[in-house]
């Protein structure tokens, strides 16, 4: 990812969605959801302020006003209203609004080496052929044993999850103290910032895998 | 229609589900996955003194379209030399399976499965590894 690590340039003054006439404009795509709520590109943020702003735009762009409106008009109110949403929804969830973050500054999530650590993977292939051997009881362990084994998983990757949790809060402070001061986000913090990210995922998916197989299998 | 029915086909009966041991010297090992889904792949490879596939196993877990790619990726694999299997692309995963824009980054996680159990029997025998593509 290079370069552009721990530079995020972002636009910190509000888009105008309404120019002087009323008419709306068009969103050009550097225009992040920060900019389109006026908000600051932080990781904590007003939720109700956002949801103020939310309301208002999407009041003046509802359907009914422009009915009668030039079809230009019409498609551009759809658009903003589509973009809207997807910055509402964005926003409003603290992952989703972290993930968002960290990728308007570093690039996507899925692409760059946003390899998690070699174990991992490997310690989750093993927990999810456990839970397979549980579900279906076609595994030469006794069942006691695998249930034994599957619940040290789960606390294994409840413990990892919630300390990822604690530091990804701190991140977050370190970020947005940056961006209060106007200074760069941290690299390191922005790294670290993705490493856990990225890993979020599949934690989730073996933690509901193991919890599945716990509470299916007699 | 979210599903073709090749797709289907690999999900209702996976080719060459399995494990091989790690730790032999002829068994190249990929395990990689999805950051944005969370889908989890291993791929491995048994390949004989001629550099030829013998054997090819996976386990995914994941969405029907990364099970399909990696069943079909194995099945592509057996009978190949390894440079040949190098030129296995994403882009034909996605022709055959008939994906949708949505999960053609399942094509791309059996790709680089197969280049990272590739790149790992490389290792193992001591031959020259090859660049990883970034995508």
């Amino acid at each position: 990812m290079g370069e552009r690590m721990g530079q995020p340039v972002m636009e910190r003054r509000e888009f105008a969605l309404f120019g002087e006439g009323g008419e709306i404009r068009r969103i050009p795509p550097e225009v992040s959801h920060f900019g389109l709520f006026g908000l600051p590109p932080k990781v904590s943020l007003d939720e109700r302020a956002l949801e103020a702003k939310y309301y208002a735009l999407s009041r003046r762009l509802h359907p009914d006003f422009f009915m009668a409106a030039p079809v230009g008009e019409r498609i551009r109110s759809l658009e903003a209203s589509a973009r809207l949403n997807e910055a509402y929804k964005t926003l409003k969830s603290p992952v989703r609004r972290a993930v968002y973050l960290v990728e308007l500054a570093s690039g996507r999530l899925a692409e760059n080496d946003a390899r998690p650590p070699a174990g991992l993977l490997e310690q989750i292939l093993e927990a999810q052929e456990a839970a397979a051997e549980l579900r279906c009881g076609c595994g030469g362990e006794e069942a006691g044993e695998l249930r034994g084994r599957i619940g040290a998983a789960r606390e294994c990757f409840e413990a990892l999850r919630s300390g990822q949790r604690k530091a990804l809060e701190d991140l977050g402070a370190q970020w947005d103290r940056a961006v209060d001061e106007g200074r760069p986000v941290p690299p390191e913090a922005l790294q670290k910032m993705r490493s856990i990210l990225s890993q979020r995922n599949y934690i989730e998916n073996i933690l509901r895998s193991l919890r599945e197989a716990l509470e299916a299998a007699p | 229609m979210p599903y073709s029915d090749k797709v289907v086909d690999h999900y209702n009966n996976p080719r060459n589900v399995g494990s091989l041991d790690k730790k032999d010297p002829s068994v190249g090992t990929g395990i990689v996955g999805a950051p944005e889904c969370g889908d989890v792949m291993k791929l491995q490879i048994k390949v004989n003194e001629e550099g030829v596939i013998e054997d090819a196993k996976f386990k995914t877990f994941g969405c029907g379209s990364a099970i399909a790619s990696s069943s079909l990726a194995t099945e592509w694999l057996k009978g190949k030399t390894i440079d040949e299997a190098e030129q296995i692309k994403n882009t034909q995963i996605v022709e055959e399976l008939n994906l949708p824009p949505v999960k053609i980054h399942c094509s791309v996680l059996a790709e680089d499965a197969i280049k990272t159990a590739l790149n790992d029997i490389r290792e193992k025998k001591g031959l020259p590894l090859a660049e990883r593509k970034k995508h």
